[in-house]
């Protein structure tokens, strides 16, 4: 990442699905901090916490309980202090109507969880390149 | 008999009558004329002229006695000569004249005095008047005066009164013959007055007889005339004569009798339309144009438990529920059919009827403008569809609840797939972290194991992705585009990567196609992947055709392959079916039931034919209904 003072967010509800992230993220050598929570309602509350870290990136699943991937983003793209925090749905979904809906509400990304987990990596390594070339505001 | 002639005889008969009986009357009076011109000669030369005669044979011998007298006054030579000669003359003239008189019709009286006065006055002029004459000549003055005295005096007076009494008699018989002659005339003019007063009675009586034969008759067919137009039909129409009255009868009785049978037919139609009114389904009302019910049908009075006599002349808004500003709202509703005009007629509505007891039902109403009355008419047609409602309600809620649960079925396979793959992920991350973390710690077999558990998650997750892919065909759908195959089928090849020793030809141009892009590409990879994945010859053959058939297109995918038995041609197109072992051929058994599934979803077909050991054909259909024709520029591989 190109700013490595910030952490990553990670919304997140599936337990092997998060050691994936954090254990492909460790070999490719990122080393931000990692903020996990587990649905789109706790990573609202510590978004909009004025006394926590405001993410570089948000890796979001789609499929979670209380408050599910499309309803988080409806939130934080209507919020003017975290419409610009860039958004990659992480899912299992290749729902046509998953890609529209998060792209409507401006997703930076849109990558499909691979089963094969050498995959996941360099899906997790594309990401990385991609914003540590791209420009942040 | 007299009956049986025609009118035009009967006048051409009485009109010859008067004329023969005018000209009778015309001969009498001529008769009578010529009788009369008759007596008036009679008259003249049987009584005048004689009469005439007599008094001049009286004056003459009067005249004869005084030239004698005077002679012997002034028996002078020349005097005497003189009277002499006049008597002599006289008495010739006296001769002839009588002679003439005896000539005429004398009557037996006057024959009688005739012959008298014949013999006096001849012994009068022998003895008195000739010797007087011849005494005065010889101037024997005293001897013819003795002669006077003696014979002239005494003789005079039977020969005067005789002659005095044919004078008489003559005028009596002329007054009796005028008599006679005026009687006659008298007869005649009676006889023409009589004539007349006749022609009249007669004129009078034809009139008569005309009245009774004709105009009686004529009358006759008047009044039946007008009782037949008033609807009489079955009085009787006697015909009595042949004549033109009686053909007029006959033609009169013709006409009822048709008209009769008319009425007949007329009746049996309209039994026959009356008993097909009642024996309608449908009900059947007639309406005015002010919306009042003429007829209402028996299925019209089962559909709104009205009797046909208490809704006959009431409005026809009656039958419905009032809408908006009250009651005439039907009326409104016919106003509307009479102003839109023809088009909005015959065409069958959906309404709310009422029925008698108040309760609202679904009703099909349809107006018929009828025509041929004076005045405008509808015929309108109801048919109660509650039922047809109520079970097209009942198929709508069973098509829903059907609906519903194919929907959960397709969403079923899918989330159901979904949800299974992140656990597989999990255990295919798991399996890679313990082979990864822990390689040391296993001998061979323990990596083999782990080497087959990675595999199996990797089966499973195409099983899962296959089942998605099946799924998501019909449920999840692309916008139709045209789409040129020849194109898709290059694409494909491109992204098959088939080893060098498999050679794919396109033999024609592919048309171009209205699908769903993906779908199409789904179908092609299928087919081509499994003839390449088969193949079992050192040099594969895979050619791709479409040839035009009827309304479609048959694209097939031949290859030079195995082979399959034709035991297996069904078998091959259900899901999860493969031929060959797993572990010797990567497959999930989804690929041809997937290309099942399109085609079919597009109106196609798919099959193939075989020969064990020489090769296979899959081919499949497309309707060319949604196709465009680009054979012109199709493209080859």
């Amino acid at each position: 990442m190109k700013v490595t003072n910030k952490p990553i967010l990670l919304v997140e509800d599936d337990q092997v699905d998060t050691m994936t992230v954090i254990r492909a993220l460790k070999e490719i050598h990122v080393t931000n901090r990692l903020v996990h929570l587990e649905n789109g309602e706790e990573a609202v509350s510590y978004l909009r916490d004025p006394e926590s870290e405001k993410p570089c990136i948000i890796l979001l699943d789609l499929n979670m309980p209380i408050m599910n991937g499309i309803e988080f983003l409806q939130v934080v793209k209507r919020d003017d202090h975290l419409k610009r925090i860039p958004v990659v749905v992480l899912t299992t979904s290749e729902e046509q109507q998953d890609k529209v809906n998060s792209f409507n509400m401006g997703v930076a990304g849109y990558m499909t969880k691979p089963v094969d987990y050498r995959q996941f990596v360099e899906v997790m390594r594309s990401i990385d390149a991609y914003w540590t070339i791209s420009e942040m505001p | 008999m007299f009956k049986n002639l025609t009118i035009k005889s009967r006048l051409i008969f009485i009109l010859s009558f008067l004329l023969i009986f005018v000209l009778g009357i015309q001969v009498v009076g001529l008769f009578g004329m010529s009788s009369a011109i008759g007596g008036l000669k009679t008259v003249y030369l049987d009584r005048s002229i004689p009469l005439s005669q007599v008094t001049h044979i009286e004056s003459l011998l009067l005249h004869n006695r005084l030239a004698i007298t005077s002679a012997l006054v002034m028996p002078t030579r020349e005097i005497i000569e003189n009277k002499t000669a006049t008597v002599e003359k006289n008495i010739e003239t006296i001769i002839r004249t009588w002679e003439a008189y005896i000539a005429t019709n004398l009557t037996p009286m006057e024959s009688k005095l005739a012959n008298k006065f014949a013999l006096d006055h001849r012994k009068y002029i022998s003895e008195g008047v000739l010797p007087a004459v011849a005494a005065l000549r010889a101037n024997k003055i005293g001897e013819a005066n003795r002669i006077l005295v003696e014979k002239i005096r005494p003789l005079y007076p039977a020969v005067s009164e005789t002659i005095d009494a044919l004078v008489l008699l003559q005028i009596d018989e002329t007054k009796i013959k005028y008599t006679e002659e005026q009687k006659r005339y008298q007869t005649i003019r009676n006889i023409l007055i009589a004539s007349i007063v006749l022609a009249l009675v007669l004129a009078a009586l034809f009139s008569l007889i005309f009245i009774r034969s004709i105009f009686r008759p004529l009358e006759d067919v008047v009044n039946i005339a007008r009782s037949v137009a008033a609807g009489n039909l079955r009085q009787e129409i006697q015909v009595r004569s042949k004549n033109e009255i009686g053909q007029l009868m006959q033609a009169l009785k013709e006409m009822r009798d048709s008209l009769v049978d008319t009425i007949g037919r007329v009746r049996d139609s309209e039994a026959h339309t009356r008993a097909l009114l009642n024996n309608l389904i449908v009900g059947v009302t007639s309406v005015d144009e002010q919306g009042a019910i003429r007829s209402f049908n028996p299925a019209a009075e089962r559909i709104f438990d009205y009797p046909e006599s208490e809704i006959i002349g009431q409005n026809i808004g009656l039958l419905f529920p009032p809408q908006g500003q009250g009651q005439d709202q039907h009326i409104d509703y016919l106003e509307n059919y009479l102003k839109t005009g023809s088009k909005a007629f015959g065409v069958t509505t959906e309404v709310a009827g009422l029925r008698k007891n108040g309760a609202t039902f679904p009703l099909d109403i349809a107006v018929v403008e009828m025509h041929g009355g004076e005045r405008r008419m509808f015929v309108v047609i109801l048919r109660d569809i509650s039922e047809r409602k109520l079970v097209e309600e009942q198929k709508a809620s069973l098509m829903a609840d059907l609906e519903s649960a194919n929907e959960e079925l397709k969403s079923f396979a899918y989330v159901a797939s979904h949800d299974l793959k992140a656990p597989l992920r999990a255990i295919g991350a798991l399996a890679d972290w313990l082979s990864t973390d822990y390689a040391d710690k296993f001998d061979d077999e323990g990596r083999e194991h782990m080497r087959l558990l990675v595999s199996r998650v990797h089966r499973m997750g195409n099983l899962i992705d296959g089942i998605l892919q099946y799924s998501r065909v019909g449920r999840v759908r692309e916008t139709p585009v045209a789409v040129d195959v020849g194109e898709v089928v290059e694409d494909v090849i491109e992204l098959l990567a088939p080893p060098p020793n498999i050679n794919i030809t396109v033999e024609n141009h592919l048309p171009t196609v209205i699908i769903e892009p993906t779908r199409i590409q789904q179908i092609l990879q299928n087919l081509i992947s499994n003839a390449i994945k088969y193949m079992d010859k050192p040099r594969g053959e895979i050619r791709i055709t479409c040839i035009a058939e009827g309304e479609q297109w048959k694209f097939s995918v031949v290859d030079n392959g195995p082979g399959i038995e034709s035991r297996h041609f069904e078998r091959i197109f259900q899901l999860f079916q493969t031929l060959a072992p797993r572990d010797r051929i990567e497959s999930t058994g989804v690929g041809l039931a997937l290309v099942k599934k399109i085609v079919e979803m597009y109106g196609g077909s798919v099959g193939l034919e075989s020969t064990i050991g020489k090769g296979s054909t899959f081919f499949f259909t497309l309707p060319k209904t949604s196709l465009i024709d680009n054979s012109t520029k199709g493209t080859a591989a």
